[in-house]
C-alpha cells in the first residue's frame, strides 16, 4: 500500500487523539506510530491538533490571567494617576492659598480705602493741627502750598460720611483748630512731620486720612490715583469723639487744647519749617504718595537747617504709637507679634513688632527680614520722611544718596527722598534710606 | 428531539449489548461516578454506553482474552467517562446534554477550527458543519448518522474534537489540493549530465533503501516528521509526549545510524571504504531514490477501519 491509498485506513479521531494525549496502551500505541511513521495525512492530523490544542490553552491561560492581572493593573494605574492628581492638588492649594491671601489683603485695602473718603476735618492728623498761637498768627502760606491741598482725604473730605462709618462720622465731629483754619480756600495745609507710622498706628475709624495714607503709600505705586482738587473743608459737626487709642488719642488732646507740650512744640517747629520753606506739599506729592495722600508727613519737605533737620521729632512718651488693629491684621511678621509701629513707602515697608525688633520687607509685606538692631535702646517706632533736591542737600551725609534718588534730579518738578526714620524708647532717632542700614541722628 | 433519537436507535441496533460481560458492582460505581443522570441518562443506558466502549477493544486487552473485573476496572478508569457520558447523551438526543455540550464546547470548537485552518471564515465554516454533523443532520443508508458515537473515551471529548476537525480540514486540503493549477508549480532544473558511474549509484540506492527500511517505527516517525514534514523537534516532542531533546536525541541517533548502515551496505557491495565514503557525497539529485517513498512504505494495514465520515 502506497501513500495515496492509505485515505481509506486511517486510524479515527478516537485513536489519533488518545495517541496523542497518550492514553493508549504500548501495543496500540505502536500500531498508531507505525501508521503515523507512514502516513503523512495522520501525522498531520495530529500536528494540527496538538496546533489548536496548545492555542486553546494559550487563550484560556491569556485569559485567566488577565482576569487574576487586570485588578492589580488597575491598582497600579491608580497609583502611577496618583502622582500627577497630587501634584495637581498640591497646585490647587497654592493657588487657592496665595488668592486667600490676596483677597484678605484687598478686603483689607478695600476697609481702608472707605475710610479714608470721610470729612478731611476728620482725616487730620493730630501734628498737622497748628499750635495755639498758630491759629493766632498763622502764617502766610505760600501760593506753591496750594496744591498741597489737593490731597485726596481733602478732596474727599466734603463727601458725606458713608453709613458704613459712623466711627469716622462721629470723629470728624472733632475738628481740630486747623482745619478752621484752611477752611478760607488755602486748604488744609499738610502738617510737618507728621509720621507716616503715626498715620497708621491710629485707628483707621478714627484717623481715615491716616487711612488714606497708608494706601497711598503701601499701595500708592501700584494704582497712584491723579491728584484732586481740594474742595472745602467740610464744617466738622460737634461732638467729637475722643480718639480709640494711641496718638489719636494724642490727636484729640491737642484737638482740645491739652495736647502734650512736647507735641505742641513739634507741630509748632514743623509748621514754621512748612511755611518758611514754602514746601507744604511735595511737588509730586500725587505720585509719591500714591492716591493723592493728603498726609503731611508725605509731604514734609526739610526747611530746617541741617542742624534742625537732624533733631528727633518729639514723641510722646506718655503714649506711645499704636498700631491700629486693621493695619497690624495686614502684617504679619515673622516673629508672630503684633506690629505696633508701621511705615512704608513704595514696595518697601518697616515695622517693629512688640518687642521692638524691626522688620523689613522689600515686597509689600510679602516678606519679612529682621533688621540688626544699630540703635540703642527699644525701638519703638518708625515713620517715614519726605524730603526733596533741597532738603537733601541738608540731610546728612549718610543720606545724600538716597534710595529712589532717580526722582531727585534738577527740574521743574522737585522729586522727593524718602527716608525712615526709627525712634527708641529715649526718643532718640535713627535715618535710613533702605530700612537697613541706620545711622542715628 | 427527532434526529438524535434515531441517532440513538442505531447506535443501540448496532451495539452487542452483552450485560453479563459487566461488573455489576463496578457498573453500579462508575454510575454514581459520572454525570450520566444529571444529562437524564438511564441506567441501563449508562450500563449499554459501558459495554459499547469495552467490548469492542476488550478493555485493553488482546483479542480472545476475557477481562475479569478488575481489569474492566482498570480500564474503564483510563476512560474520560464523564466525557463520554454527554457524548452520549448528546447523541442520544438528551436536552439537557446538549445545552451543556454547547456552553462548554461550542466556543473551543469554534476557536480550534480557525486554528486547524488559520483563517476565522474557514474557521466558522468548519466548525459550523462539524456542529450540524455532531447534531445528527447528515444521513447514511438512511439513517441519521452521530459522529459522537464513535467516541470512546479515550482520550478528552475536546481532544477528539479537533482530531475530528483537523481531519476534516487535511482531507479538504487533499481534495481541493489535487485541483491546484500545475503553472504555479516552478519547472524543475533539467538534470545536469550523470558523470558518475550508474553502477555505483544503484549502489547507493539499494544500500539507502536498505537502511532506511530496516529502522524502526519511531525512528521512521521521527524522520518523516522531522525531514518531510518539516516539524520542528517541539512539535513531535509535543505529539509523542517526550521532550524535545529526546527527540533530537533519538533523530541525531537515527541518522548516524543510517549513514553506518549504507557505508556497511555499500562495503558489503563491493565498494572500499573510501570509496563508499566518497559515494556519500554524491549530489543526492543524482540519485534515483524517493525517501518519501521508503519512509511511508506501508505499515498501515492493520487499519482497517475507516476514520468517521
Amino acid at each position: 500500500m502506497n501513500a495515496a491509498n492509505q485515505h481509506e485506513f486511517h486510524p479515527g479521531a478516537e485513536r489519533l487523539n488518545a495517541f496523542a494525549e497518550q492514553a493508549l496502551g504500548q501495543r496500540e500505541r505502536a500500531e498508531v506510530l507505525a501508521h503515523l511513521a507512514a502516513c503523512s495525512r495522520c501525522r498531520r492530523v495530529v500536528m494540527l491538533a496538538r496546533d489548536a490544542a496548545d492555542a486553546d490553552v494559550a487563550v484560556e491561560l491569556a485569559a485567566a490571567r488577565r482576569a487574576a492581572v487586570e485588578p492589580r493593573v488597575w491598582r497600579r494605574h491608580w497609583w502611577f494617576a496618583a502622582a500627577p492628581a497630587a501634584a495637581l492638588a498640591v497646585a490647587v492649594a497654592l493657588t487657592v492659598y496665595v488668592h486667600v491671601r490676596n483677597v484678605e489683603r484687598r478686603a483689607e485695602v478695600a476697609r481702608i480705602e472707605p475710610q479714608s473718603q470721610t470729612p478731611g476735618a476728620a482725616t487730620l492728623p493730630a501734628a498737622t493741627q497748628p499750635a495755639p498761637e498758630e491759629a493766632a498768627n498763622p502764617a502766610p502760606l505760600p501760593q506753591p502750598a496750594t496744591p498741597a491741598a489737593r490731597v485726596k482725604s481733602s478732596s474727599q473730605s466734603s463727601a458725606a460720611p458713608g453709613p458704613a462709618e459712623p466711627r469716622a462720622r462721629a470723629h470728624t465731629q472733632a475738628p481740630p483748630p486747623n482745619v478752621v483754619e484752611h477752611e478760607g480756600g488755602v486748604g488744609r495745609a499738610p502738617s510737618v512731620e507728621e509720621p507716616v507710622q503715626a498715620n497708621r498706628l491710629a485707628a483707621p475709624a478714627d484717623r481715615p486720612a491716616a487711612h488714606a495714607e497708608v494706601h497711598g503709600m503701601v499701595f500708592g505705586l501700584r494704582h497712584a490715583a491723579p491728584t484732586v482738587a481740594p474742595p472745602p473743608a467740610p464744617q466738622p459737626p460737634p461732638g467729637a469723639e475722643r480718639a480709640v487709642s494711641g496718638r489719636a488719642s494724642t490727636v484729640d488732646k491737642e484737638a482740645q487744647g491739652q495736647a502734650a507740650p512736647a507735641v505742641q512744640e513739634e507741630a509748632k517747629r514743623q509748621r514754621q519749617t512748612e511755611t518758611s520753606n514754602g514746601l507744604l506739599r511735595a511737588p509730586r506729592a500725587g505720585a509719591v504718595s500714591g492716591a493723592g495722600s493728603a498726609a503731611a508727613s508725605a509731604t514734609v519737605a526739610s526747611p530746617q537747617p541741617p542742624a534742625a533737620a537732624s533733631q528727633p521729632a518729639a514723641i510722646p512718651n506718655s503714649e506711645p504709637a499704636r498700631p491700629a488693629a486693621a493695619v497690624v491684621k495686614a502684617i504679619h511678621l515673622p516673629s508672630g507679634l503684633d506690629a505696633t509701629s508701621f511705615a512704608g513707602a513704595g514696595r518697601r515697608e518697616l515695622a517693629i513688632d512688640e518687642t521692638g525688633t524691626l522688620f523689613l520687607s522689600e515686597d509689600q509685606g510679602n516678606t519679612w527680614q529682621r533688621v540688626a538692631p544699630q540703635w540703642t535702646g527699644r525701638a519703638v517706632q518708625v515713620r517715614r520722611r519726605l524730603v526733596t533736591d533741597g532738603a537733601l542737600q541738608s540731610a546728612p551725609a549718610a543720606h545724600a544718596a538716597p534710595e529712589g534718588n532717580v526722582q531727585a534730579q534738577a527740574g521743574p518738578v522737585q522729586s522727593p527722598m524718602v527716608f525712615f526714620e526709627l525712634f527708641n524708647d529715649q526718643n532718640q532717632m535713627w535715618l535710613s534710606t533702605d530700612g537697613k542700614t541706620w545711622t542715628a541722628q | 428531539m427527532a434526529p438524535a433519537e434515531s441517532v440513538t436507535g442505531t447506535g443501540r441496533a448496532e451495539i452487542p449489548v452483552l450485560p453479563a460481560a459487566l461488573d455489576r458492582a463496578l457498573a453500579e460505581e462508575l454510575w454514581r461516578a459520572c454525570d450520566g443522570k444529571s444529562w437524564g441518562l438511564a441506567r441501563n443506558e449508562f450500563e449499554r454506553i459501558l459495554l459499547d466502549v469495552g467490548t469492542p477493544w476488550n478493555h485493553g486487552l488482546a483479542h480472545g482474552t476475557p477481562p475479569n473485573a478488575k481489569q474492566q476496572a482498570e480500564y474503564f478508569r483510563g476512560v474520560c467517562l464523564n466525557d463520554l457520558v454527554l457524548a452520549r447523551a448528546c447523541a442520544a438526543g438528551h436536552e439537557r446534554a446538549w445545552e451543556q455540550f454547547v456552553a462548554v464546547y461550542r466556543q473551543p470548537l469554534t476557536r480550534a477550527a480557525i486554528a486547524i485552518t488559520g483563517s476565522e471564515t474557514l474557521g466558522h465554516d468548519l466548525a459550523d458543519q462539524l456542529y450540524a454533523e455532531l447534531y445528527g443532520l447528515k444521513l447514511r443508508d438512511g439513517e441519521r448518522r452521530c459522529p459522537l458515537l464513535s467516541y470512546r473515551g479515550r482520550g478528552s471529548l475536546m481532544g477528539w474534537l479537533r482530531t475530528t476537525l483537523a481531519q476534516r480540514h487535511v482531507d479538504h486540503h487533499r481534495r481541493t489540493h489535487r485541483q491546484d493549477p500545475l503553472d504555479e508549480i516552478d519547472a524543475p532544473a533539467a538534470d545536469p549530465p550523470q558523470e558518475i558511474p550508474a553502477g555505483e549509484l544503484l549502489l547507493l540506492t539499494r544500500a539507502i533503501q536498505q537502511s532506511v527500511a530496516g529502522r524502526d517505527v519511531e525512528e521512521r516517525f521521527l524522520l518523516a516528521a522531522y525531514y518531510l514534514d518539516e516539524q520542528t523537534l517541539f512539535q513531535i516532542a509535543r505529539a509523542l509526549g517526550v521532550h524535545e531533546a529526546t527527540v533530537s536525541r533519538k533523530l541525531k541517533r537515527a541518522t548516524e545510524a543510517i549513514r553506518k548502515q549504507v557505508l556497511r551496505n555499500l562495503e558489503r557491495g563491493g565498494l572500499s571504504r573510501r570509496a563508499a565514503e566518497e559515494a556519500l557525497g554524491i549530489d543526492p539529485r543524482d540519485l534515483d531514490t524517493n525517501l518519501k517513498k521508503l519512509l511511508q512504505n506501508s505499515q498501515a494495514e492493520a487499519f482497517k477501519e475507516q476514520a468517521e465520515p
